[in-house]
């Protein structure tokens, strides 16, 4: 017994040695795919369909460059995206301008490319937009400590173009980091707290903000401006994420946003970090979608209503012992009456799936039962009798032969001939009768009702418990997908 | 006031009154679009319309809007040579909105004769709600600023407030900066004030010297590619505000002018007073037909959520015909035993009655669900998506006044005096309508039946009677249903309602599209 629990112990503890370090975030992702692939089928909606797209994506960028930190710059426009792109390379790429709106497709700078032609791929960056940053062979230490970033300049959020307004949603999706470019005039707007910043509470880890053109701002009232954005930020819910005063084209606070990014792209963590909060934004959706999971515990108490309902309805009005046929009806209607506590805390959606299933199930159960005439009789009684018939019929036939043999050569033992006969003849009789009688004979009350009893279990209950097992293991594996 | 004028006041009266009582509340796209169009035409109605209708008069309101941080406040205290209102680097900032009038024109606002909705302050005050008067000598009499909230507000009052005060402008001071002219929700509002003629004037604020050239001629270009090409454009350069926070006299001077020489011309002030309200009562017109087109179509929506209640539960009473009349209701039982055959097909039918319900019940909700108003409508509504509560025991009713109306038809049908029993035959009657035209031999509660109403009523009555009783047994289940279906319909509302809305609201639209353009005389 010891000896059994240790090896086990051991597995568990070898296993979750192998796994843990790189991969809870795998197990949290296959966990919320294993949900999803239960409730798709079952109780489809937004909330399932939007976790199928995360596990997709996920699964897409998992499969993809580790090495490589997608950073992407986001903004409205005028707010300095591009002149932050680049002050933060060094370069001159991305076209500034005054004359609005301006930049139109993202671009892309990689420190480091090996590895990372799939990753723009899957970004939809096409070649043309993407420079090289490692290819100029600069000495400066920041190209080290940048090693692995690609950078993306998005085009306007708040622009007056549609097609730039889908690409950022587009891209918003797919970053590891996302640094927010803000402006004094800009920093408040409505367009940026409600639609980007606010609903993406979960994903603080993946956010840098940025107030940007501090230079324009007069020097005393800096130090209010960035405390007023930073308020903006903490009523949002954002209070872990860093805020830096910046001016891209002064070149003040441009170090602070380098030295954030190198420390988020270091620890080669921020794909991941984005990765968990998509699963956790996802889980916590399909969570409250899913609401509270009916009680396997519940199904015993379920069943035993059932049967003696079915039993109840099943009861001859005429007093007769004989039960009456359960009509497709009433088995429906009483699948529904006796599944309605079981079903009572879950939501509408999920009560109405099980429901469903268990009504379908007694459907066909009925259909199966009125399909077979009646329940076959043991083959038994039905085969003795043929034979013993046979038997008896021979020997009251052999019986009269002797008996007229007897009769004509005259001899004493006609006596013994007749009974010969006559044994033949009452045999033959008697296991005709008893041949007819299983044909009549009824079966016993308590028969039937475990028959039935035994037929709602392997039908309906079972039916119906693999629907609660399915929700129960959904929500388990929700809880599983859910972080620490 | 000229005929025609007074004509379209009583319209308007009436139309305000009657948009205000509009049922949009459907889960439609362009349902609950329209409704939005239906509160700001409301509004604009009493708050502009119809004053500026009574006080042709009244001084001109020029409103001051645009993007939050473009430098209104700032460009307003200029104007006014005070810091009347509050300008800041943070922001939203939230108050009162500013009117700044000559003194000589105080009345109009004092009492509340234009912007109805407002009550005037001497303060400045955080309370949206407020208006804040104040009366300067720099503001040309004729004309008054109101420098309204940041139309892309944080604060959702601060949004709406805006675009019902632009809604009340004679003419628009719209302020963009070379941050902000290509924003999405400012030029939003310019399409708006394109679409009803607006009178717009366009500054453009906060932009660096450098770039004035290149801004402002792609700003024009987007003005005019977008209906606003008659609009003046003025830039005030990026410059150094003073003590007081205004900015030097040179960078405003040419909206000053501009503003001071229209104020002086009585024509010209008529002329953009004229446009404007030319323009928004056709646009009202207009919009008064969106929401008109908004009602058709909430009606047709409902039209289409009745019809598949209706086909439902028709469905629902040929499924309880059909079970009825398949004759497996009643049992193969002996003759002597007919009153047991009785029972067990009455329970039979109940159980049918009430499934039939449930399932009713189930695809309703499949279909309404299959919409976006209807699954809107049943939304929280978790009592429709079964039958009621108390299905079975309406089901048992059903059958139990099935019961007693068979016994009354067979009472009838015998006369006074008749020797048959009229328990008998009633429940001969009820079997053989259950026992779906099967005939069966004499020793089955069948044909006990049919021997027995032959007996009571000759060879031919049977058929008529099992008739009038089948029919009898469906209306009753129509009824049921009836009621089932009524728990949904009820959410609809009555048939008709929005199309006579949305008639009464083109009739609106008709009449004050005829007095604009038959009469030459109106304002």
């Amino acid at each position: 017994m010891t000896g059994d629990a240790a090896v086990t112990g051991g597995d568990e503890l070898l296993a979750r040695r192998t796994l843990a370090p790189t991969s809870d975030l795998d197990a949290r992702l296959a966990h919320l795919s294993a949900a999803v692939q239960a409730l798709e089928s079952r109780t489809p909606g937004a909330a399932v369909d939007e976790a199928a797209e995360v596990v997709s994506r996920a699964s897409a960028r998992l499969r993809l460059s580790a090495d490589h930190t997608v950073v992407a710059l986001a903004g409205a426009t005028g707010s300095g995206k591009s002149s932050t792109f680049n002050a933060l390379t060094g370069l001159d790429v991305a076209a500034v301008g005054v004359r609005r709106p301006t930049t139109s497709w993202a671009m892309a700078c990689l420190w480091g490319s090996s590895g990372a032609a799939d990753l723009l791929e899957w970004l939809g960056i096409p070649q043309r937009h993407q420079v090289l940053r490692d290819s100029l062979l600069d000495t400066q230490g920041e190209t080290q400590q940048l090693q692995g970033m690609v950078l993306l300049d998005l085009p306007d959020h708040d622009s007056t173009e549609v097609a730039h307004r889908l690409e950022v949603d587009r891209l918003v999706h797919l970053a590891d980091v996302i640094v927010w470019v803000m402006d004094p005039q800009k920093y408040a707007d409505a367009a940026i707290h409600d639609r980007l910043l606010r609903p993406n509470v979960q994903h603080a880890g993946v956010m840098v903000a940025v107030v940007n053109h501090m230079d324009e701002v007069p020097e005393e009232g800096r130090e209010r401006l960035y405390q007023d954005a930073r308020r903006l930020l903490d009523e949002d819910g954002l209070s872990s994420v860093p805020l830096i005063a910046t001016s891209a084209r002064v070149g003040t606070g441009i170090d602070e946003l380098r030295a954030v990014l190198a420390a988020r792209i270091a620890d080669k963590a921020a794909s991941r970090t984005r990765i968990a909060a998509d699963v956790e934004t996802a889980t916590q959706r399909l969570t409250a979608e899913l609401g509270p999971v009916p009680s396997a515990a519940l199904l015993p108490a379920s069943r035993d209503r059932l049967v003696a309902a079915i039993a109840e309805a099943r009861r001859n009005p005429s007093g007769s012992t004989q039960p009456i046929p359960l009509t497709p009806e009433t088995g429906r209607n009483l699948v529904r009456a006796e599944l309605r506590d079981l079903t009572a805390t879950a939501t509408p959606a999920v009560a109405d799936t099980i429901i469903k299933r268990g009504v379908d199930e007694v459907d066909d159960l009925i259909t199966a039962l009125e399909a077979k005439p009646a329940p076959p009789a043991a083959a038994e009684p039905t085969s003795r009798p043929t034979w013993l018939t046979l038997l008896f019929v021979v020997l009251s036939i052999a019986g009269a032969a002797w008996l007229a043999v007897a009769v004509i050569q005259d001899v004493p033992n006609a006596i013994a001939a007749g009974v010969v006969c006559g044994v033949g003849l009452v045999g033959a009789l008697i296991t005709l009768r008893s041949r007819r009688r299983p044909r009549s004979s009824r079966p016993a009350r308590g028969d039937l009702e475990n028959a039935s009893t035994a037929a709602v279990e392997t039908t309906v209950i079972a039916a119906v418990r693999g629907e609660v097992e399915a929700y129960t293991r959904a929500a388990s594996d929700l809880a599983a997908a859910r972080g620490r | 006031m000229s005929e025609t004028n007074e004509h379209l006041l009583t319209t308007f009266v009436r139309l305000h009154e009657a948009l205000l009582g509009v049922d949009l509340a459907l889960e439609v796209p362009e349902v609950s679009a329209a409704a939005t169009v239906r509160d700001e035409v409301a509004v604009q109605l009493a708050d502009y319309v119809m004053p500026r209708i009574l006080a042709a008069d009244a001084p001109l309101l020029a409103v001051v809007g645009g993007s939050t941080g473009a430098g209104k406040s700032t460009l307003v205290n200029s104007i006014v040579g005070a810091a009347v209102t509050e300008a800041g680097v943070l922001r939203p900032t939230t108050r009162s909105p500013v009117l700044v009038h000559n003194p000589a024109d105080a009345d109009w606002f004092v009492h509340s004769r234009i912007l109805p909705d407002f009550r005037g302050t001497e303060r400045a005050s955080a309370d949206p709600g407020l208006l804040q008067l104040v009366a300067s000598d720099n503001v040309p009499q004729g004309i008054a600023i109101l420098d309204a909230p940041d139309v892309d507000s944080l604060e959702e009052r601060n949004r709406t407030l805006a675009a019902q005060l632009l809604d009340a402008a004679d003419m628009w001071l719209f302020v963009t900066s070379a941050a902000r002219y290509a924003d999405q929700v400012p030029w939003g509002y310019l399409r708006r004030a394109a679409d009803r003629k607006a009178a717009v004037a366009i500054i453009l604020d906060r932009t660096p010297a450098a770039a004035v050239g290149e801004v402002a001629a792609h700003l024009s270009r987007m003005l005019v590619a977008r209906g606003l090409k008659d609009s003046p454009l003025f830039t005030v350069p990026e410059g150094e505000i003073d003590a007081d926070g205004l900015l030097p006299q040179e960078a405003i001077e040419q909206i000053q002018v501009w503003l001071e020489q229209l104020a002086a011309n009585d024509g010209a002030k008529t002329a953009v007073v004229r446009q404007t309200l030319a323009g928004t009562v056709r646009s009202v017109a207009e919009r008064t037909y969106t929401v008109a087109d908004a009602c058709q179509r909430a009606e047709e929506v409902c039209d289409g959520l009745r019809t598949s209640l209706v086909e439902t539960y028709a469905g629902a009473i040929d499924a309880v015909d059909r079970a009825a009349s398949s004759g497996r209701l009643v049992a193969d039982l002996p003759a002597s035993d007919w009153s047991s055959a009785l029972a067990r097909a009455e329970q039979g039918l109940v159980a049918v009655i009430a499934d039939d319900g449930e399932r009713a019940a189930a695809a309703a909700v499949v279909r309404w669900n299959a919409t976006d108003a209807g699954r809107a409508l049943l939304a929280d509504r978790p009592a429709l998506r079964s039958a009621s509560a108390d299905m079975s025991a309406r089901a048992a009713r059903v059958v139990s006044l099935w019961h007693l109306s068979v016994r009354q038809l067979i009472a009838t049908q015998l006369g006074a005096g008749a020797a048959a029993d009229v328990e008998e035959c009633g429940a001969a009657l009820q079997i053989l309508t259950l026992s779906g035209g099967r005939d069966g031999d004499s020793r089955t509660a069948t044909g006990w039946a049919r021997a027995v109403l032959t007996h009571a009523f000759g060879s031919d009555v049977p058929e008529r009677l099992v008739s009038r009783s089948r029919n009898e047994l469906l209306r009753q289940t129509e009824d049921v249903f009836t009621d089932e279906a009524q728990r949904f319909e009820a959410l609809v509302g009555p048939s008709g309602a929005h199309r006579a809305d949305a008639e009464a609201l083109r009739e609106f639209a008709r009449h004050i599209d005829d007095l604009r353009l038959r009469n030459e005389d109106w304002l």
